[in-house]
């Protein structure tokens, strides 16, 4: 019990501290994209916790409190949407149609892909819900029974893919609307996307959040009925 | 403190709910997701008001970044475990994501052009 108890004050403490040096570097150097916590957080604790005499398991068992935070942080998603509740109203349909065919295109093209290599069942549970904002991911590759780390290497990746690729595809098919523009980098690289969308103009920075968080509704609800329906046939 | 400390009760108490309907009606939909639309429901119908759980879920989704540490060390921590072929994970998500940037933009340009078709 003890032991347990020292195991989880030592992985919260030592996570928690070296996020907020992280945190520093990032403000000081004028938020520089590659400077990101996500990175040199993950880097330093993973030189770091050898020293501390943290193996995998322990650290594991350790930072579980860190799930729970995840869960309510899901929950205060709500705020954002709601702020941007009368600007998704007015412009309902074209973000429904925006919405539905991207991450339709996005499944189907993740599914018909992954089934051609041969890619297993967890890695394709992981797979499938990557189109949506971090957390919702991670809760809906759970119920599909993808596992966590998989998850997150996967939004990341896309996201990223996405953020520098996105920009080139849109100009190069000439795609000139700009809520397409805005949607289309919100949908595919969520808040990395929509950041990205803001540099074009508050139009598009508006729509780019605004398709991050309707996809994470969407996927929430959709992926997860129809696991049940196919379950069901 | 006890204003952020009463903002984060609510927060957790809608998560509870959340995960209650989740199990009691035996729905596939996450818990937490349920929690989300339970508060959005809140606010617009103007029984939570926004003052009560903003400052607490500002920062919060601020700082989110922190939460998705622990996985990622331990996914590196495991990483002689993990089978997967990296290459071609990286083809289905560099694929898939150029079918959503697509599929997104030509539809909502098809549609506004042929609204602007209609309208004129």
């Amino acid at each position: 019990m003890i032991i347990m108890f020292g195991n989880t004050l030592l992985s919260v403490v030592a996570t928690a501290l070296t996020y907020l040096f992280g945190l520093r570097i990032y403000r000081k150097s004028n938020q520089k994209s590659w400077l990101n916590p996500l990175y040199t957080v993950t880097l330093l604790l993973f030189l770091l916790l050898p020293f501390l005499h943290m193996d995998v398991k322990s650290y594991e068992k350790g930072s579980k409190i860190f799930s729970l935070l995840l869960q309510t942080g899901i929950v205060s998603l709500a705020i954002p949407i709601y702020k941007q509740f009368p600007m998704i109203k007015k412009n309902i349909k074209k973000i429904t149609v925006g919405i539905v065919s991207g991450g339709m295109a996005g499944v189907a093209s993740s599914l018909v892909v992954a089934f051609l290599l041969g890619l297993k069942g967890d890695v394709v549970a992981s797979l499938l819900p990557k189109t949506a904002t971090l957390p919702v991911a991670l809760s809906v590759a759970s119920t599909l029974g993808g596992t966590a780390p998989l998850t997150i290497l996967f939004v990341l990746i896309s996201a990223l893919f996405s953020l520098i690729v996105g920009p080139h595809v849109l100009d190069g098919c000439n795609i000139k609307s700009k809520t397409a523009r805005g949607l289309a980098m919100g949908i595919s690289a969520q808040a990395l996307g929509a950041n990205r969308s803001f540099q074009w103009g508050e139009e598009e920075g508006a729509m780019g959040s605004v398709g991050m968080t309707t996809t994470a509704i969407l996927v929430s609800v959709t992926i997860p009925m129809g696991m049940l329906l196919t379950a069901y046939l | 403190m006890l204003r952020f400390i009463m903002q984060f009760v609510i927060i957790l108490a809608t998560l509870a709910a959340g995960n209650a309907l989740s199990s009691v009606f035996h729905l596939p939909i996450p818990g937490s997701i349920l929690g989300m639309f339970l508060l959005l429901l809140g606010l617009l119908t103007g029984v939570v008001k926004l003052r009560w759980v903003e400052g607490v879920a500002n920062s919060h989704l601020r700082h989110m970044t922190l939460l998705f540490i622990p996985p990622v060390v331990g996914l590196l921590l495991n990483w002689g475990a993990v089978h997967i072929q990296l290459w071609k994970v990286l083809l289905v998500l560099s694929l898939s994501s150029l079918c959503i940037l697509l599929g997104t933009g030509y539809s909502v340009e098809l549609y506004e052009k042929r609204k602007r078709r209609r309208n004129g």
